[in-house]
């Protein structure tokens, strides 16, 4: 991936995240200009997010016995 | 500085210097060429909280000598850990990399700093510590890795060992576009520092920090999950 669609990919889901859920896929439609691409790349990675939940928050190896 | 020379590369060069620990220790890094991991004597802690001001201040070659010492200090730690030899014991990784810097270091005498900086190189070696033992485990266990299991509870159980070396080649994949995003995933998974410890190792804002935690968790959520661009 080059780096500059790398950059704008991780600023635009920062920015989607400052805003309330309901309120981002209206935000990256307008912000994506019609690059579908780009509009569908960011929403995956916007699900994962919310998905994501407890992933990694506790460190390594933590409550093994 | 710091930010430049604790780049993604320096996790790869790991990969290639675990093992040569021998070598790096037989060239003068014991004193008195006793083993620096036994246990009733260890490295001193002079010489080693003076390698770690010293790689504070850009001193390259004093990081290439710390390393090792931390290395076979968590390895011994862990296996302790990872055996049940320390029953009572909260079991994190943090409390592993403070239990090795409160033996290997004269933390009386150091700033909060010099600790954000051992902890970020232990959370490289603790990486790769924890790797190895999972990627051992899985051929143990007969064969390839099959499924991966990401459920909140994951990290815990047999799953686990799958679980991290799953991880491992996503953080792999994830280098190759964002390093530091790598490193923030490093020290704050595999060595438990704060958001405002990795911010000062990486020489960046905090605000930098949550929002490369946010986004590398979102990358690789998706990537073990089998997401694709589509979210599907």
């Amino acid at each position: 991936m080059e780096p500059d669609r790398w950059k704008q990919i991780d600023s635009l889901l920062q920015s989607a995240l400052e805003r309330p859920p309901e309120a981002r896929e209206a935000f990256l439609r307008q912000a994506c200009g019609g690059d579908e691409a780009l509009q569908s790349e960011v929403r995956s990675l916007l699900r994962a997010q919310e998905r994501a939940g407890g992933f990694l928050e506790s460190p390594a190896i933590e409550g093994e016995r | 500085m710091w930010g430049a020379e604790l780049s993604s590369g320096d996790v790869f060069s790991l990969k290639g210097w675990l093992g040569r620990g021998m070598i790096h220790r037989s060239m003068g890094m014991g004193n008195s060429g006793q083993p620096v991991n036994c246990e009733a004597q260890g490295p001193d802690p002079a010489e080693v909280s003076g390698l770690l001001r010293a790689w504070g201040d850009g001193d390259r070659a004093a990081l290439d000598r710390l390393t090792p010492i931390v290395y076979d200090e968590l390895r011994r730690l862990a296996r302790h850990y990872m055996r049940g030899e320390r029953p009572g014991h909260s079991l994190q990784t943090t409390a592993l990399v403070n239990e090795a810097y409160m033996r290997l270091v004269d933390y009386k005498n150091m700033q909060w700093q010099n600790r954000a900086h051992f902890f970020a190189v232990a959370s490289q070696l603790m990486r790769r510590i924890l790797v190895d033992h999972a990627r051992r485990h899985n051929l143990k266990r007969g064969g390839g890795v099959q499924h991966v299991s990401l459920e909140e509870t994951a990290m815990v159980g047999d799953d686990r060992a799958a679980d991290l070396v799953a991880l491992d080649d996503a953080m792999d994949a994830l280098a190759r576009i964002d390093p530091r995003k790598v490193r923030v995933v490093e020290m704050r998974f595999f060595g438990g520092l704060s958001v405002e410890e990795t911010a000062e190792v990486l020489k960046v804002s905090p605000v930098t920090v949550m929002r490369d935690w946010s986004t590398a968790k979102a990358w690789l959520y998706r990537e073990l999950t089998g997401g694709t661009t589509d979210g599907t």
